[in-house]
């Protein structure tokens, strides 16, 4: 690789676009329709944090459930971003497809054609999760005219 | 291993106690666990199936651009396994120390019944009961030698628990190496705040250095580069918070507007994330932060803002004299909409202005008054000035007020957050007086006919 990853030749690989494009409908449908069904419920159990031994003296329970409640917390936040990783993946390949639409193109993609397509996934998936802004509703709330 | 509970203080029936809880939600999370493994196991499993056969075709070691690529992917789907085992460890630990804990508690309420039987035949003063100290530290040695054992299988799972790894979201050290050179930390304050406790993520790619170590060896993606926030952006909001307070009243450093100017960033850094985006300028959260920056910057530009007042509040500024002329009066009647002295930056003052006496003088008067008339605070009726000479300076008519009591100039001027806002109908239109109308209404005929077949006119 080239210090500034642009002035590789096109490299002769026999790729096909099409390919890409398959890549991005299996995860999308057997990757992202694994986790998107399945990993809300978990992270709703999950995410409920430690149901009992609140009221018991043992020492040893209270540790064990000091490091559980860590794992829960950390379990429910690796659901929620490998979701988003998923959904960032799918996008990128899907952009990947779309951008060459022939091999001699994606085989002359630079780096900086795939961080531009892995950032603009990156920040469109982002924006999806943004909250959505406060709507005027309370009289503390600010108004969008 | 954790510390010794002393048991010796609890007795059969405070340990039944303790034991006595509902399950169901920690049993539930086994369950959770299992299935995460599971999914994450199929899923990654699927993940590296489809890599692989992309892989054949797209080959990371002749490509630097599929290299990237599949180092996202790799990623994901080591952070996919790690998790699987995790979860299952987790899983196994929970269901061993609630299956022990269900042992326990039964074992502990056996005793406990046993205690109970005790009890009713001491109380029927049955001959051969042992004494009542000899059966109850009995039990209560059975039942905290149960309590010990249970600690020791919650010792030795406890030991087994697994902290999942957070996977780094989204992507930020790939990208990171590609930006900037390096292979470590966010690229931006907004990225997700697991990654700040997420361990350094894995190999670079071969030729890359640190920012310290030198010069980036990825240098053609310059244009890439993020930027820091804008410090113009930083000084209008900043500004815009002195000049947004109202006069003489102070605001806590959690204010809407230092909340805003820190919103404001990491919606812009979240919008930077992307060169294209930012090359576009329209990132949602970019257009969100800019929109609030234009929000504020709109303060700024409005000159109400800095010589708002409301009622009860010393006026400030140039608009202390228009102030003065408009401010005598509850409203116009027949004026714009918002003549009427509404400053919705003092609640008190929109809350005055919605009483319901206020309105029903205001309606009636209008209704039995010519229009252009004003009512004044005392209640006393007068004529309307035009807005040139409010322009003019105070009219002799007009009833002085004491300043420390005058409402707003009349436009509405604000939100209840103090945000500016003008209408069309805020206008006060500069109107001549004592000249003909130039809208006359026309003169009704005494008679009209519609023609053959017309029904229901009757004029």
């Amino acid at each position: 690789m080239t210090p500034d990853g642009d002035a590789s030749p096109p490299l002769a690989i026999d790729v096909d676009p099409n390919k890409v494009t398959g890549f991005a409908d299996t995860l999308k449908a057997n990757v992202q329709g694994t986790i998107a069904p399945t990993a809300p419920g978990l992270t709703n159990t999950l995410s409920t944090g430690v149901t009992f031994g609140h009221g018991s003296p043992s020492v040893a329970l209270q540790a064990m459930l000091d490091t559980y409640a860590n794992c829960l917390i950390t379990m429910t936040q690796q659901l929620k971003n490998v979701g988003t990783c998923v959904d960032i993946l799918v996008s990128v390949a899907n952009q990947i497809s779309a951008n060459y639409s022939s091999s001699d193109q994606l085989a002359a993609a630079s780096i900086g054609d795939i961080n531009e397509v892995v950032l603009g996934a990156v920040a469109t998936v982002l924006a999806k999760q943004v909250p959505p802004m406060p709507t005027g509703g309370g009289r503390d709330e600010p108004r969008y005219a | 291993m954790s510390g010794q509970t002393n048991w010796t203080p609890y007795d059969v029936p405070l340990l039944a106690g303790i034991l006595n809880e509902d399950l169901s939600g920690a049993w539930d999370q086994v369950g959770a666990w299992f299935s995460a493994q599971a999914m994450l196991d199929d899923a990654s499993s699927k993940l590296q199936d489809a890599r692989d056969g992309l892989a054949v075709v797209w080959p990371p070691e002749k490509s630097p651009t599929a290299a990237v690529f599949f180092r996202l992917v790799d990623r994901l789907t080591e952070s996919m396994k790690t998790t699987s085992l995790a979860s299952n460890a987790n899983g196994n630990a929970l269901y061993h120390v609630l299956t022990n804990q269900d042992a326990t508690k039964a074992e502990v309420d056996r005793l406990h019944s046993t205690w109970s039987t005790y009890q009713r035949l001491g109380a029927a003063d049955q001959q051969d009961i042992p004494d009542a100290t000899e059966w109850q530290g009995a039990l209560n040695r059975q039942a905290q030698q149960h309590m010990a054992t249970a600690d020791e299988v919650i010792n030795e799972y406890a030991a087994t628990l697994v902290v999942p790894q957070v996977v780094p979201m989204p992507f930020t050290s790939d990208v990171g190496a590609l930006v900037s050179g390096s292979d470590g930390g966010p690229l931006h304050p907004s990225a997700s705040p697991a990654d700040a406790n997420l361990p350094p993520s894995g190999v670079g790619p071969p030729n890359v250095t640190t920012p310290e170590q030198g010069t980036p060896v990825l240098t053609g993606l310059e244009g890439l580069r993020l930027p820091a926030p804008q410090p113009t952006q930083v000084q209008d909001l900043t500004q815009a918070q002195a000049l947004a307070e109202p006069a003489g009243h102070s605001r806590e450093p959690e204010s809407d507007a230092t909340n805003q100017l820190v919103e404001a960033r990491n919606l812009a850094a979240a919008s930077d994330q992307s060169a294209t985006a930012e090359r576009r300028g329209t990132q949602p959260a970019a257009d969100g932060a800019q929109g609030r920056l234009r929000s504020i910057n709109d303060v700024l530009t409005r000159p109400e803002s800095s010589a708002r007042s409301s009622i009860g509040d010393t006026v400030v500024g140039p608009a202390a004299d228009r102030t003065e002329i408009a401010g005598s009066g509850l409203g116009f009647v027949g004026a714009a909409p918002g003549a009427a002295a509404i400053d919705e930056t003092r609640g008190n003052a929109a809350n005055r202005l919605r009483r319901p006496n206020s309105a029903s003088r205001v309606g009636s008067a209008e209704k039995s008054l010519g229009l252009g008339t004003v009512i004044g605070r005392d209640g006393t009726i007068r004529p309307a000035q035009t807005a040139s000479e409010h322009a003019n300076g105070p009219a002799a008519s007009t009833i002085p007020v004491p300043r420390q009591a005058r409402p707003g100039f009349g436009r509405l001027t604000g939100g209840v957050d103090g945000r500016p806002r003008t209408t069309f109908a805020d206008t006060i239109w500069d109107m001549p007086v004592g000249v003909p109308a130039v809208l006359a209404a026309s003169h009704e005929t005494s008679t009209h006919d519609p023609g053959p077949g017309v029904i229901g006119i009757d004029r």
